[in-house]
């Protein structure tokens, strides 16, 4: 059985190991070191295990809360609730570069994923590999774009955008996935959603409101919270910038927990990389390109003043600028790099 | 704090969940409907109702001279299935004013082009023109549409002699605004819809509190109520995306569409594929 994961094409993925080595020379000291690349078992690379880890915790959590009584507490479902967040980072991942050698093995590990989100996780390929990797769906707006909400109290915003993003992006995978060749997208979506809603369905008419307090609240949580990090990341960045289009957040706790997930500019440009590799080229590609105020030291921060100490919606700036003066780097044109995820996530 | 959540207060936080997500899908639809009416406002203080009584451009496909045109750019791609059917996505829209003379209250005005005017197709004609007229049209946009950057086309609605615009001019007397049926109409229509929507979805929910309250708590009854609330939670966003969709001015209207060939391919051979390609399927 095939599967799809949308793994980078050669411009954006070409992380050379001589240019990974140049990069570790001019690494800043304390940086979480780095950066080869080494199989474990059926793992592709053994960093994962923090990836697999994660999720079993979080899915053993779910089970645990579920079945037993004494386990339904406040701090346990904060807990759960976080994990299910780490869950659609990981989701992320894994529909970048699945983590298992085996397909079988990563088409059953998206299915564990999609549980935990409560939604199927290929929709990732179209809505956000393809879409919002390049801010452009055929022409039109990302799905995901931070102009789909505009309540002039910013904190609205943040709360509403799942609400209208969501929607979207369903509607978006919906149509993509009708088109000539995506048969075995359908396929693997299809059964990503009867594991997901099937199973979370059985554990709802078994229990249902221990299952809505203790498992669906986690789940909608996490898919929630990933829908919003499109705002947090992109609102009032220059999307139509090269390196200026994203705001990264290089707490290094923070990153080690969100497997480097803050790190989003690079992310986008070279989509490729596997996420253990992104402070290499954060450091040697994004840095030199990218406004200092877009590089934030904590996300923490930059929600209190950006949803509860102020009211309105901060005023973009011409972020942009910071890279105009400086040498371009070896990167293949957006709609290049587009293509080569096209090609990949129809690859049947 | 440590023991174990009483259901109650989850159930009280799920209301609240539910409660926030309806209210602000309301207040985002109040919003919408209001800046609708601002727009109608704004437009309505200049707009002017006239007709075309000669047209610059070319000919408009009703051997008639053109006084305008709105255009969608858009991508078809094949779908999967029998017979073969095409998909189309929306690129661009534009609006192009060749210029001519419009009737308005008895006087005559001679406006000129412009490729800046906000120019509105009729509905009707733009859904005509959309069509994909007999299989040997489909056929030519099949022929690249399997591919990732799918079959190019046009869908271009003109507005020509004889036709009834709804225009506006600046200071200088040039046209800033055309077409082809009420603004103020589709305005009020879409507003309506907007507040239909926040007092419908508002009062299911209210509806659906009420039943997710009735005593016992947590009884069959409240949790026949708890699930349509989650039910109704999931739904509402659609929903209201929708209604918000649905409004997009029409000028910038999703075009979309889909065709659908009337038979398939005579002999399976897919247009523009050689025979080799046919071979290895």
């Amino acid at each position: 059985m095939s599967s799809l994961t949308n793994s980078p094409g050669t411009s954006h993925g070409a992380a050379s190991s001589a240019r990974v080595a140049e990069t570790l020379a001019a690494r800043p000291s304390g940086r979480p070191s780095p950066t080869t690349a080494r199989a474990f078992g059926p793992l592709k690379n053994i960093r994962d295990l923090r990836q697999i880890g994660l999720i079993t915790l979080y899915v053993g959590l779910l089970f645990t809360m579920y079945f037993v009584p004494a386990a339904r507490t406040l701090p346990l479902l904060a807990f759960a609730c976080w994990l299910a967040f780490l869950n659609s980072v990981v989701l992320h991942n894994c529909l970048h570069a699945g983590p298992f050698r085996s397909a079988a093995l990563n088409d059953a590990w998206r299915m564990v994923l999609s549980f935990g989100a409560l939604y199927p996780a290929s929709a990732n390929i179209p809505s956000h590999n393809l879409v919002h990797h390049h801010f452009d769906d055929d022409g039109q707006e990302d799905w995901a774009a931070p102009q789909h909400v505009r309540f002039k109290w910013n904190l609205l915003n943040l709360v509403h955008f799942p609400n209208v993003a969501g929607p979207r992006t369903f509607a978006g995978v919906t149509r993509w996935s009708k088109l000539f060749g995506r048969g075995e997208f359908r396929r693997q979506y299809l059964r990503e959603q009867v594991f997901a809603f099937g199973l979370t369905g059985l554990l709802l008419a078994f229990d249902f409101w221990t299952a809505l307090f203790f498992v669906v609240i986690p789940q909608l949580y996490g898919a929630r919270g990933i829908l919003r990090i499109n705002l947090i990341q992109h609102d009032g960045c220059d999307v139509t910038s090269e390196w200026n289009h994203s705001r990264n957040f290089v707490g290094r706790a923070f990153n080690w927990v969100m497997c480097n997930n803050g790190l989003h500019t690079i992310h986008h440009n070279r989509a490729g990389l596997h996420w253990s590799l992104l402070w290499d080229w954060h450091d040697k590609e994004a840095v030199p390109r990218v406004d200092p105020s877009l590089n934030e030291p904590s996300m923490v921060a930059y929600l209190a003043r950006t949803y509860l100490f102020r009211f309105s919606r901060p005023e973009p700036r011409a972020v942009a600028l910071a890279e105009a003066n400086v040498a371009s780097a070896d990167l293949a044109a957006r709609d290049v790099r587009r293509a080569e995820v096209e090609a990949a996530g129809t690859a049947v | 704090m440590l023991g174990p959540l009483p259901y109650w207060l989850l159930g009280v936080l799920c209301l609240a969940i539910v409660w926030v997500t309806a209210l602000l899908c309301a207040y985002a639809s109040l919003s919408y409907a209001s800046g609708l009416g601002a727009r109608a406002r704004a437009l309505g203080a200049t707009l002017r109702e006239g007709r075309v009584v000669r047209g610059l451009g070319a000919t408009d496909g009703a051997d008639r001279g053109a006084f305008a045109a709105h255009v969608v750019e858009q991508v078809g791609r094949a779908l999967d299935g029998e017979p073969p059917a095409l998909a189309f996505s929306d690129k661009a829209y534009r609006g192009e004013v060749f210029g001519g003379t419009l009737e308005c209250g008895g006087a005559t005005l001679d406006l000129g082009a412009s490729s800046a005017v906000e120019v509105w197709p009729d509905a009707a004609r733009q859904a005509a023109a959309a069509g994909v007229e007999g299989d040997a049209a489909f056929d030519a946009l099949y022929k690249d549409a399997r591919g990732a950057k799918g079959s190019p086309r046009l869908v271009t609605t003109w507005i020509g002699e004889g036709d009834t615009v709804h225009f506006a001019t600046d200071a200088a007397g040039a046209l800033t605004f055309l077409a082809a049926s009420s603004p103020l109409a589709f305005f009020a229509a879409r507003r309506r819809a907007h507040v239909l929507f926040a007092l419908a979805e508002l009062g299911v929910c209210a509806g659906l509190t009420a039943l997710a309250l009735r005593p016992p708590a947590f009884g069959p009854l409240s949790t026949l109520g708890g699930v349509a609330l989650l039910a109704f939670f999931l739904l509402v966003q659609p929903v209201g995306v929708a209604v918000e969709e649905a409004s997009r001015e029409p000028w910038k209207a999703f075009l979309r569409g889909t065709h659908r060939r009337s038979a398939p391919f005579p002999g399976g051979v897919v247009p523009g594929r050689t025979t080799t390609q046919v071979l290895n399927g």
